[in-house]
């Protein structure tokens, strides 16, 4: 998968315009601009400039920023962190606010508590993350004071960006968690477990929530790509240093090498969040284990 | 509630008090630290291979040219040299500052100087310089002694000591960056300057601290931290919590957010940029005609876009330069008169009007898109249906550079040498880009003598007739220069953006 869509972004930066000309003073003559096409391999057939990249890939050597001539394996390494740190915070928040409100959505279904969270979890999908971003600045930055604004660092730079974030994928995780209870509880097992006479925190947690558990987890290992792209604008507006502002200021650069670089190892970390995923299945469910087997 | 938030609005303040009381003297406290919020890194620190005037700011803190200029009368003014002379009009000789140390220790001396010029014009590299002073001079370095160099030109070149005060042309140490002759540098940086290198994390910021050893007056802030706020938003709101001390690229929609904020104000400073519309007279045949260029100048209300656009930020380009460079002036309006305008397009053939495509690249500019509708709204009045296309500025500049816009396209200009020449000389046959209009005849000749007359006196009136000649023409559309709009705390003091857009830190500090 990751050399598909390597194959897919190579073909697409560079069907997208020639960097040479961005790298060159806008009146040079056209010697300098052959000859720094020519120094940058540039003037090569595509197929043959796609394979010697892809063999440098494999090696991990990512190639040079066309830019300001640093190791992309190195900016992406500086950056990535950042990144992860802030898709996590995220996703952690979303599951901590998520979960709990579809729980309770589902057990009062068809009461107000129920229309209310809904309400809130639809209003989280639909708004949009940058006017999100800008309220809290607004509110919490400049108004209270509370937060810093931009930034890295200490705890309190993650807070703003990674609640932003987080409804990304809140609302839906949300409403996922209650559909997917409320099929849950009106099994037999769990009926049972109610008849057994368990206190029901217990039921819900231990009976219903394992069992609902399996597609809430799917649809998260295939929401960290969605916040992955989010976090270009989060990380943009918070001034936060991770790899979306470094990806999207070398689109506009034409910085092919670190484009493809970055496609690449989000790509990978795609395949092995997935692949979390299903070895997360066999956790909460022994009977996939058994059935594979 | 109000409790709560007094009791952490205190604690905050007493947090700041004790981070700063260390080091800092009662009687002048100032904040160890200015952050400058701006949107993007230089794209290098590399001392020649930057491109806009804003990386060359902050480039600039580290490292020093031979000359300079003055912050607040443009002046050229002795840096690293101490003083120059023409010897003949091919020939000037600098006489070097003595005892001037690298950041390495190294000493600044001719060697230095031949290093350097030759890495700007020689090397294979992609330097700013190559513009600043064209290769096309055919300029050598003569050491002549280790604290004097000549400087020899193929071609009469009365600009050299305004080329070298440029920021592109940084002096760099031979032996410290020996092996970077044809190589990029990209993990420091060795310079004169008063601020020595910390570091560079790409797209994120530079950081740079006060140089102990530094052979003129120290600077007042101990370090300076560029931060990337891409944002325009954050950047404010970033100001307005006072966690940044100075943001660049304040858009006019937040300015009254910096208005009102109690703790910062708006600093705004007239731009050496000149916007104009460009017209291809050489490939789109309507243009070829000076009445259809006079029509589209004379079919715009500028001051009336200048006041509803812009708030009235702005000031009239009436030639192609400017008044405010060396021997730049106004040569008076177009005025706004579309019934003439009309009458011209008839008079030229085209009695029911044209069609007309006009390019514009959003992002780039501010307001770049509402620009471009306004102007086509003009032109639409006096029968000129116009197109308008939009493209990403990666392309845009490809095809604004290499000639292929057709018809019409909107850019700004700077003034690198901050002589009308620099921008006069884009109307030379000869121009490697930008190649829209060629001047002939008299106007031709006119700005070939400016190019290489010394006399003050006769540069004033050849520059003169050439920007009354050029602006005769039409050659383009002028539009206006636009103010450059900031925000700054209220306790910095110093902070000064100086004509040509160079952005004067290294006098800025901040009061605790």
């Amino acid at each position: 998968m990751a050399f598909g869509v390597s194959l897919a972004v190579f073909a697409l930066v560079h069907l997208s315009g020639d960097p040479v000309l961005l790298m060159v003073p806008t009146d040079a003559p056209p010697e300098v601009v052959a000859e720094t096409r020519r120094a940058l391999g540039f003037d090569r057939p595509l197929p043959e400039q796609f394979a010697r990249w892809i063999a440098r890939a494999v090696q991990g050597d990512l190639g040079v920023s066309l830019r300001n001539h640093r190791p992309v394996a190195g900016l992406i390494a500086e950056r990535m962190p950042a990144t992860v740190e802030l898709t996590v915070a995220a996703l952690v928040i979303a599951v901590l606010v998520a979960v709990p409100a579809g729980i309770v959505s589902a057990v009062n279904r068809g009461t107000w508590i129920d229309s209310l969270t809904m309400v809130g979890a639809v209003a989280g999908q639909a708004l949009p993350v940058f006017w999100l971003a800008l309220l809290l600045i607004a509110f919490f930055g400049v108004h209270l004071r509370w937060l810093p604004v931009y930034g890295h660092g200490t705890l309190a730079h993650l807070v703003l960006p990674a609640v932003s974030l987080s409804t990304i994928v809140l609302g839906r995780l949300a409403r996922l968690v209650r559909s997917s209870m409320l099929e849950v509880l009106g099994q037999d097992y769990v009926r049972t477990a109610r008849a057994k006479g368990l206190a029901e925190p217990r039921v819900l947690a231990i009976h219903a929530l394992r069992n609902a558990a399996i597609p809430v987890v799917t649809v998260l290992g295939l929401q960290f790509a969605q916040l992955l792209g989010g976090a270009v604008v989060t990380e943009t507006i918070f001034a936060w240093p991770g790899v979306g502002r470094l990806v999207v200021e070398a689109i506009f650069n034409r910085d092919f090498p670190i484009v493809q670089g970055v496609v690449l190892v989000v790509s990978l970390i795609f395949v092995v969040v997935n692949l979390l995923v299903d070895v997360a299945y066999v956790v909460i469910d022994p009977r996939i284990r058994v059935a594979r087997a | 509630m109000p409790t709560r938030r007094a009791v952490l609005k205190g604690a905050a303040a007493a947090a700041t008090v004790g981070a700063l009381a260390p080091g800092v003297t009662r009687a002048q406290a100032r904040k160890p630290v200015l952050t400058i919020a701006l949107p993007s890194t230089p794209e290098t620190i590399d001392p020649h291979q930057f491109r806009s005037v804003l990386s060359g700011s902050i480039i600039n803190l580290m490292g020093e040219g031979l000359l300079t200029r003055d912050p607040n009368t443009m002046e050229l003014k002795p840096l690293l040299a101490e003083s120059w002379r023409n010897v003949s009009p091919t020939m000037w000789e600098f006489k070097l500052r003595r005892g001037v140390k690298f950041h390495n220790g190294e000493e600044f001396s001719a060697e230095c100087v031949k290093f350097s010029i030759d890495r700007i014009v020689k090397s294979k590299l992609n330097t700013l310089g190559k513009l600043t002073w064209p290769p096309a001079f055919g300029q050598e370095t003569q050491i002549v002694d280790p604290h004097t160099v000549r400087f020899t030109t193929k071609v009469p070149d009365p600009m050299v000591p305004a080329r070298l005060a440029a920021e592109s042309m940084t002096m760099s140490p031979a032996r410290g960056l020996a092996e970077y002759g044809e190589r990029f540098v990209t993990d420091r940086f060795i310079g004169t300057g008063p601020y020595r290198f910390v570091e560079h994390v790409v797209g994120d910021r530079v950081v740079v601290e006060a140089n102990a050893g530094y052979w003129g007056a120290k600077p007042p802030t101990p370090r300076i931290v560029w931060q990337v706020i891409p944002d325009a938003a954050t950047r404010v709101a970033a100001l307005q919590r006072g966690d940044v001390d100075v943001i660049l690229n304040l858009p006019l929609p937040l300015v009254p957010a910096v208005e009102t904020s109690p703790n910062a104000r708006v600093y705004s400073e007239l731009s050496s940029l000149v916007s104009v519309v460009l017209l291809n007279t050489k490939e789109s045949p309507a243009l070829r005609d000076r009445r259809v260029r006079q029509a589209l100048n004379m079919a715009v209300d500028r001051p009336a876009i200048i006041k509803n656009l812009f708030g009235g930020r702005a000031r009239l380009l009436n030639g192609a330069a400017g008044p405010a460079v060396s021997n730049g002036f106004d040569p008076g309006p177009y005025p706004y008169d579309p019934v003439k305008a009309k009458q011209l397009l008839a008079e030229a053939g085209h009695p029911n009007g044209l069609e007309l495509t006009f390019w514009q690249s959003l992002g780039r500019w501010t307001q770049a898109e509402e620009i471009a509708q306004v102007l086509a709204g003009y032109w639409e009045k006096i029968g000129v249906r116009t197109k308008l296309q939009v493209l990403e500025w990666a392309e845009y500049i490809k095809r604004a550079g290499g000639s292929l816009f057709k018809d019409a396209f909107y850019y700004s200009f700077i003034n690198a040498t901050w002589d009308a020449s620099y921008i006069l000389q884009r109307f030379k046959p000869s121009f490697a880009s930008f190649r829209y209009y060629d001047a002939s005849g008299d106007l031709l000749k006119t700005i070939e003598e400016y190019d290489q007359a010394f006399d003050p006196k006769r540069r004033r009136e050849l520059g003169m007739k050439a920007q009354q000649g050029v602006r005769e023409e039409a050659v383009w559309v002028f539009l206006w220069q636009l103010d450059e709009l900031m925000g700054v705390s209220k306790k910095v003091k110093g902070f000064k953006m100086r004509a040509d857009n160079f952005i004067w830190a290294r006098d800025t500090y901040v009061e605790a």
